[in-house]
């Protein structure tokens, strides 16, 4: 029998909807009947209905906060290898194929938008001050120093000697490219830097000339503007720009390694082979 | 060497899109379970990687509500127990396991908490945030996974691995806390 007295036992559970069909349609059937005690039970609905907006109001940064946090969860998985150690049979038939249509095709012209401001992007690479210069070798150690921006993990690395290898992961971060953050990954490769960009298809509507010479090719690559050579290619839904003084086909081999397909691209307009081969 | 790039791939997208509509509430709960609110902006950073890092152990189809906050309560107790070593919080020492005797139904502060509760809570909505100090962490994380994640009993003791009976009554203690903390308050300042 629900009345007056006892029904503040079930407060808690009746405002929850959490008291059992046949409790709950007591209660209700009192509050109908009981105007002091429907008062009562209002006000304590609305107590608590006030409490949980105050607790809910969002801070001033609270935006900022989430919106970093989200953003730091663009994660670059790299499983490094020796490049100089291992190179399947497969490999080497792609990089010859790639080599080839380097001389054939290669294109790009030295005003290529997206090659321009990677190159601008590598050139911070080069800065005596320029730290990205980590030597960790777990995974751990990886994922902590890109806290909050761009993290990198190596799952298969057990046993791997990064520092001998001769191609080598330095680090990675977040970089502007025209205004868009994209993954920026450096790595060495005897001991010449190799910055390696990624970007999405929405990215890539930020370079139009980029864009425009991708929908005729797969890849472009393009050698010695201001001392740089270039591979832009897409890997599945990706489109990766490489820069870097390395040679052009080092590059080509990095390309392949990270999973581009070369094939040939007979719509290349001529206008658009490299430069100074 | 191989490159995987898995920002571009389905999975964040999915993870991203099941977690925007919890946004509000998940902050508003890591803001108010975690004691040192210095590691708030560290706190929501390892949540969000924990969760996005086991997003492959979530069952499609199932609560994933639930799920996220579950991960969020473990880790900010993990958080609070490493704050906890380093000081004594006020919290640590007042909370208790009593049961505290309910605001008075005609207890005339309580009354003007109760009838004029939108005035006077803005008036003193710092503290209302404040009053979640005297209830201890089991208590707090209770009544902000129902309140503010708006989970059902069942889920909240599975969260927090106790009796369905124990979230009840933590529930009720902690609403009755927050009250009198409030009422005391009120009557303290002589807020009308």
């Amino acid at each position: 029998m629900i009345n007056c007295r006892n029904i503040h036992e079930y407060l808690s559970r009746y405002l929850d909807k959490e008291l059992d069909a046949n409790l709950a349609s007591l209660i209700t059937g009192h509050l109908s009947k009981c105007p002091s005690c429907r008062s009562y039970f209002n006000s304590e609905s609305g107590l608590e209905k006030k409490l949980i907006e105050i607790l809910s109001q969002p801070g001033r940064a609270d935006a900022e906060m989430w919106n970093k946090a989200v953003s730091s969860l663009v994660t670059v998985r790299v499983k490094p290898r020796r490049l100089t150690y291992f190179i399947p049979l497969t490999s080497a038939a792609l990089i010859m194929i790639a080599a080839g249509l380097f001389f054939l095709f290669s294109p790009a012209s030295s005003s290529l938008d997206l090659l321009q401001a990677s190159e601008q992007v590598h050139q911070s690479v080069l800065r005596p001050n320029f730290k990205v210069d980590f030597k960790a070798d777990s995974s751990d150690a990886l994922t902590g120093y890109f806290k909050g921006q761009c993290r990198i993990e190596t799952p298969d690395c057990d046993g791997c000697t990064m520092q001998k290898n001769t191609c080598r992961i330095r680090g990675g971060r977040m970089c502007l490219l025209k205004q868009r953050q994209v993954p920026h990954i450096i790595m060495d490769y005897d001991a010449t830097p190799v910055s390696v960009l990624v970007l999405s298809e929405e990215d890539l509507r930020s370079f139009p000339e980029a864009a425009s010479h991708l929908s005729r090719c797969f890849e472009i690559y393009t050698t010695r503007l201001r001392e740089f050579n270039y591979a832009l290619v897409r890997i599945g839904p990706n489109i990766v720009c490489a820069v870097s003084k390395v040679d052009q086909e080092v590059l080509a081999h990095l390309m392949t390694d990270m999973g581009a397909t070369v094939r040939s691209c007979n719509e290349c307009p001529k206008s658009t082979h490299s430069e100074g081969r | 060497m191989v490159v995987t790039l898995i920002s571009m791939d389905t999975k964040p997208e999915q993870f991203l899109e099941l977690l925007a509509p919890l946004k509000p509430s998940l902050l508003a709960y890591i803001k108010h379970l975690l004691w040192n609110k210095n590691d708030l902006e560290d706190a929501l950073q390892n949540v969000l990687t924990e969760a996005y890092n086991k997003f492959g152990q979530f069952t499609a189809g199932t609560n994933f509500k639930s799920w996220v906050f579950q991960i969020a309560t473990f880790m900010l107790f993990n958080m609070n127990r490493k704050y906890h070593k380093e000081i004594d919080s006020r919290v640590r020492l007042s909370a208790g396991m009593d049961c505290p005797a309910p605001a008075q139904r005609d207890n005339p502060d309580y009354i003007k908490l109760l009838s004029g509760n939108d005035h006077i809570l803005e008036e003193i909505s710092d503290e209302v945030k404040s009053s979640l100090s005297v209830l201890n962490e089991q208590e707090r994380s209770v009544f902000l996974l129902r309140s503010l994640a708006e989970l059902n009993y069942e889920e909240i003791a599975r969260i927090l691995q106790m009796p369905a009976g124990s979230v009840m009554s933590n529930l009720a203690r902690s609403r009755i806390k927050l009250r009198n903390e409030l009422t005391s308050y009120i009557k303290d300042n002589e807020i009308l």
